[in-house]
């Protein structure tokens, strides 16, 4: 992660990420709070125009040979990177936890509730989508429905249990 | 007329607050005049010792108000003309820099006045340096229900403190420095680091009422570096790596299929009206609890450690 730190320092990358990304990279510091964060959250609110960037710095010839490795890892693994930029957005809570009861008044008095929510969100994690609604909607878009492909469903009162089946037939609802 | 006026400016509060503002400060240089005077009258030949009281608490003023900013004493030279045009004289940083330990001496006489005999919470870090620095803070609830806190130590080590060293410093600030009693510490506040820890544990022999506080955002900080994003982490090293001339450390991408960029998806909810909505939300459980994506599971196991 000192790394980064250099890259972030580094002039020719701040105006080459400007320029693609539309806004100015962010910094990183070591000791600053969910700094990597922050990073991770900008290259997934630009993950379309990250293919871009990449693009630029070999045009530009920043980085030589370990932006050729970008690239290679870029093509190779952009899928799982995606699923992963998705998930950091998801897990937004613990960052905007850790932020709110930073302080020096009375806000250990809300601890007990903000912990209690991350909390709860981890409990029903597997039973809402709702919960990762980014990493959902990304792995959703990864999956064409069709007959044959094999679900894991709920069924509610008196079964109140999860089955596994698959898909027999597609139909349009109203 | 002019007495009517008179009348009605000295009966407005601006103007009895500006009064009680320019006695406090009068009384506050008297009592910096005199903590210079005394200290020249034991030490008269010290530098600066022949000069008026006047000069001395200007200078004084000085070098506080740019302490208190976080500016650097060496700025003084850039800033001498400008603050001379009031009509005293500064001088070079090194005799400025001789007012710092009469200032901190001053600044802790005022901590302790407002922290005596009261009971309250003692907060303390350190840096994880081999040349390590520390710092404790008091925190009280003062008569008038104010929170206050207050630095009351800040030491820099040669090396690394272990937790005993660190409970005998905390001893040593409490006990000598600020004259406390065991039993008005009722509570102390750390992070999850180990040695403060063991200073904690060691404290509590010592304070009987003490109830113990960890810091709830450093735990949720800890908890973000243990979620694992191997694909991201590798990727981020790499794009660093792009901007260092250093080839040798980049590392190689075990998979060599290449697939198109997609862009992210913007969130969507689950309720969103699709075709089959109820097979796509039963796909997406199915995808998040197999083995390709472990990270799902993490958030819930998470907060169950703490």
């Amino acid at each position: 992660m000192h790394l980064i730190q250099l890259l972030t320092h580094s002039h020719a990358f701040k105006l080459a990420f400007k320029e693609v990304m539309g806004e100015a990279m962010k910094t990183y510091s070591k000791i600053r709070w969910w700094s990597r964060w922050d990073l991770m959250e900008q290259l997934a609110r630009g993950f379309a125009r990250l293919d871009k960037l990449i693009a630029v710095l070999e045009e530009r010839g920043i980085g030589d040979a370990s932006t050729e490795h970008l690239r290679e890892m870029f093509d190779a693994h952009s899928r799982q990177l995606r699923h992963e930029l998705a998930m950091v957005m998801d897990l937004k809570c613990f960052y905007i936890a850790t932020y709110k009861l930073e302080g020096d008044g009375l806000e250990g008095l809300c601890v007990t509730e903000i912990i209690e929510e991350i909390r709860s969100k981890g409990r029903t994690l597997k039973d809402q989508p709702s919960n990762m609604p980014n990493l959902a909607a990304v792995l959703r878009s990864d999956i064409v429905i069709d007959v044959g492909t094999k679900i894991y469903e709920y069924y509610g009162a008196p079964y109140n249990a999860w089955y596994e089946g698959k898909v027999l037939e597609l139909t349009m609802e109203p | 007329m002019i007495k009517q006026t008179l009348v009605i400016h000295t009966k407005c509060d601006t103007h009895r607050e500006n009064k009680k503002k320019y006695f406090d400060t009068r009384n506050e240089d008297d009592q910096v005049k005199s903590i210079i005077s005394d200290h020249f009258l034991v030490n008269p030949t010290e530098a600066q010792g022949t000069l008026s009281v006047d000069t001395l608490l200007f200078r004084w003023r000085v070098v506080e108000t740019l302490m208190e900013e976080g500016i650097a004493l060496n700025k003084v030279e850039a800033l001498r003309g400008l603050l001379e045009r009031g009509g005293e004289k500064l001088t070079s940083r090194k005799h400025m820099a001789e007012f710092i330990p009469k200032i901190a001496e001053r600044e802790m006489q005022i901590v302790m006045g407002e922290i005596k005999d009261e009971k309250g919470c003692i907060i303390y870090d350190g840096t994880t340096r081999l040349g390590e620095a520390t710092a404790a803070l008091w925190r009280q609830c003062n008569p008038k229900f104010v929170l206050q806190t207050r630095l009351v130590a800040f030491r820099t080590t040669e090396t690394h403190m272990t937790g005993e060293a660190l409970y005998r410093l905390l001893c040593t600030i409490l006990l000598r420095d600020l004259s406390k009693q065991p039993d008005e510490v009722i509570a102390d506040a750390r992070d999850s680091c180990a040695t403060n820890g063991v200073a904690e544990r060691l404290l509590m022999g010592l304070c009987p009422a003490l109830a113990k506080n960890k810091c709830v955002s450093h735990v949720l900080v800890g908890t973000g570096q243990h979620i694992k994003l191997p694909k991201l982490s590798l990727f981020m090293v790499t794009l660093a790596l792009s901007l260092t001339l250093a080839p040798t450390l980049t590392p190689t991408p075990t998979s060599t299929s290449t697939s198109t960029p997609t862009p992210i998806s913007t969130p969507t909810p689950t309720s969103t009206p699709t075709p089959t909505p109820i097979i796509t939300l039963t796909l997406t459980l199915t995808r998040c609890t197999s083995s390709s994506c472990s990270h799902t599971r993490m958030p819930s196991s998470s907060p169950s450690k703490r």
